[in-house]
């Protein structure tokens, strides 16, 4: 079955590549928006490993380029918030998750071939992520319905190069995937607090520095306008 | 009038009735769900004799209040979930799901592993980190800040110190109310300890020497696993160290491993993962590290025609192995070798085959373990 859905695919992207026009010219479109198309496109390419990391946090990019350079930004995030009150004693207990990822840059582009283009750029970006898990239990003597709250809240910045390739499939549509060597500062704090045991509420303080490089194993679909 | 009181009635009911609805504001006074025990201990001292094999020697005292820590959600940081959650008695002491949900509902890496015959072990979990003994092991899953996040140990006393039921329970296990980490793990040591399974058809035959426990299937399904040396990783007698032999394999799951296993914590190759024990297998799915494989049918088959080539892949799943066992059987039992000595072998099994290897592998339930109320939750009564 995916070996027919593969075919379709290829079939369906050789006929969109011909029924293009074929004159490329980037200025003529400056702006592109793109989406973060790897889990999709996944399913059907690759087809005994799916063991490829999803590296980056950005879902949604948008370039404006002109005369082959200009800025590029980027945007990602994640919320989740879910609850759970049993009755059957168990404690009740609600989560809330949230994370932000944001990036901005310039980026300059190169031709390669007429479909083909490299670009190399430079990012600065700033994330920030909260996880809160509050339970309602029994704790304590005498015994007492009381909240632990329990979680984590942080961010982090950094900045670094990119390099990215670029296929055109036509004037206004292409993918690109691209690689980071990005230098992260991030603070982290976790936090416990059990009202019934106050001697035991923590507030854990983590301060990273890291040098995160990311191979281009991310593919976005592009839209220019 | 008559009308005004019973309009009243009714109103300040449903007022009452709404109240008694409502949940315990935070700082109210509640219950504790107090542990059910019987008035003389269960034998769990007996039962864990049956490991001829086992490293602790358990009472019946320190199982007892073992058993109570290990279904006491108090030993996870918000009081939400207990060793138990994750080792259930009618799952094998595994929990039926891929991956268990830890005390912030967020789903632990790897599968939950069954707990059987720990007593007799020296390696826990996947990756065989703890090798240092069961005493060792036991808080581990306490502190690991997915599962139950309790960093501080003294905390874990501190709140069981708070609660009424456990002096008592400490008294008679150690001699004194107070409540120590050393203490904790030596009384979940022994309840562990004593989760013994011994008592399945395999078993039987074992003592009896009679085959007439196994149906046909199950019989030939026993032969199969014997011929296909399957033996070398799971070890089946009881009186051998534990059930499993404990080896550290790389059983071909991947390519390329999103988990490497033992890898990570050092001395093993990538994709090495902890053997796990064969009993109570059917009742322990989904299988593997990841859970990948919902049925005993899909890691038969995994066996059979699935395995991947990887620079680590166990010596006894390539064709250097299905050469070994050619040479020990008779020429018309021959497995047919596609590739070189160093390709996972291909058993080329039989539908039939496959089912008996099935079946043998359910015969190796014990219902009596699954069943025992020495094991069993006693705060869901």
């Amino acid at each position: 079955m995916k070996k027919l859905v593969v075919f379709i695919f290829s079939l369906s992207f050789c006929l969109s590549i011909n029924a293009q026009d074929t004159s490329f010219n980037s200025s003529a479109y400056p702006h592109q928006l793109g989406m973060n198309s790897t889990e999709f496109i996944k399913q059907f390419l690759i087809l005994n490993n799916n063991n490829l990391p999803n590296n980056t946090p950005y879902l949604l990019t948008y370039k404006y380029i002109t005369d082959g350079s200009g800025l590029r930004m980027g945007l990602g995030g994640t919320m989740t918030n879910s609850s759970r009150n049993p009755n059957n004693g168990t404690p009740s207990i609600s989560t809330q998750g949230l994370t932000i990822n944001c990036r901005i840059g310039i980026e300059s582009q190169y031709a390669l071939s007429k479909r083909w283009l490299y670009y190399v750029g430079f990012d600065a970006f700033y994330d920030y992520n909260l996880s809160r898990t509050k339970t309602a239990t029994v704790s304590g003597f005498p015994p007492k319905t009381t909240e632990i709250t329990t979680g984590t809240e942080g961010f982090g910045v950094g900045a670094g190069p990119v390099l990215g390739i670029e296929f055109k499939l036509g004037k206004r549509i292409s993918f690109n995937a691209e690689s980071t060597a990005y230098y992260r500062y991030s603070e982290t704090r976790g936090s416990q607090n059990n009202p019934q045991f106050p001697q035991f509420n923590s507030n854990d303080f983590i301060a990273r520095n890291a040098l995160g490089i990311t191979i281009p194993t991310n593919l976005f679909f592009v839209i220019h306008f | 009038m008559k009308g005004k009181i019973i309009i009243s009635t009714a109103i300040v009911s449903i007022a009452l009735l709404m109240a008694s609805c409502k949940k315990d504001a935070p700082g109210g006074q509640a219950e504790y769900k107090q542990p059910q025990l019987p008035a003389t201990s269960y034998d769990y001292a007996a039962l864990s004799k049956r490991l001829p094999a086992n490293l602790i020697n358990v009472t019946n005292d320190k199982a007892t209040l073992g058993r109570v820590l290990f279904y006491d959600k108090t030993l996870s940081v918000n009081n939400f979930i207990a060793c138990g959650s994750c080792h259930v008695q009618q799952m094998g002491f595994a929990d039926g799901r891929q991956f268990s949900e830890g005390f912030e509902l967020l789903n632990t890496p790897r599968n939950s592993p069954a707990i059987i015959n720990a007593g007799a072990m020296r390696k826990y979990f996947w990756d065989a980190r703890a090798s240092t003994g069961l005493k060792d092991m036991v808080l581990m899953p306490v502190q690991n800040h997915l599962e139950m996040g309790i960093q501080n140990l003294k905390y874990v006393e501190a709140k069981l110190a708070a609660i009424p039921y456990y002096a008592p329970l400490f008294k008679k296990a150690f001699g004194s109310e107070e409540v120590t980490e050393s203490k904790v793990r030596e009384a979940l040591a022994n309840f562990l300890a004593s989760v013994v399974t011994a008592d399945n058809k395999f078993d039987k035959w074992s003592n009896s020497g009679q085959t007439t426990h196994f149906t046909a299937l199950e019989k030939q399904g026993l032969e199969l696993f014997n011929s296909l040396h399957c033996r070398n990783c799971h070890n089946l007698e009881i009186s051998n160290t534990s059930w499993s032999s404990e080896r550290m394999a790389n059983i071909g799951l991947d390519m390329e491993y999103k988990d490497n296993g033992a890898f990570d914590v050092g001395g093993w190759g990538k994709g090495v993962f902890k053997t796990p024990s064969l009993r109570n297998i059917a009742l322990s799915a989904p299988y593997m590290h990841d859970g990948r494989f919902n049925t005993l049918e899909e890691v038969v088959d995994h066996y059979n025609s699935g395995i991947v080539k990887h620079s680590n892949l166990d010596w006894s799943l390539t064709n250097a192995n299905l050469e070994y066992m050619n040479s020990q059987l008779p020429t018309d039992k021959h497995r047919s070798i596609i590739g070189s000595s160093n390709d996972p072998a291909k058993l080329s099994l039989t539908d039939n085959e496959k089912t008996a290897l099935v079946a043998f592998l359910k015969s190796l339930t014990d219902y009596s373990m699954i069943s025992n109320p020495a094991y069993s939750d006693p705060f869901n009564y």
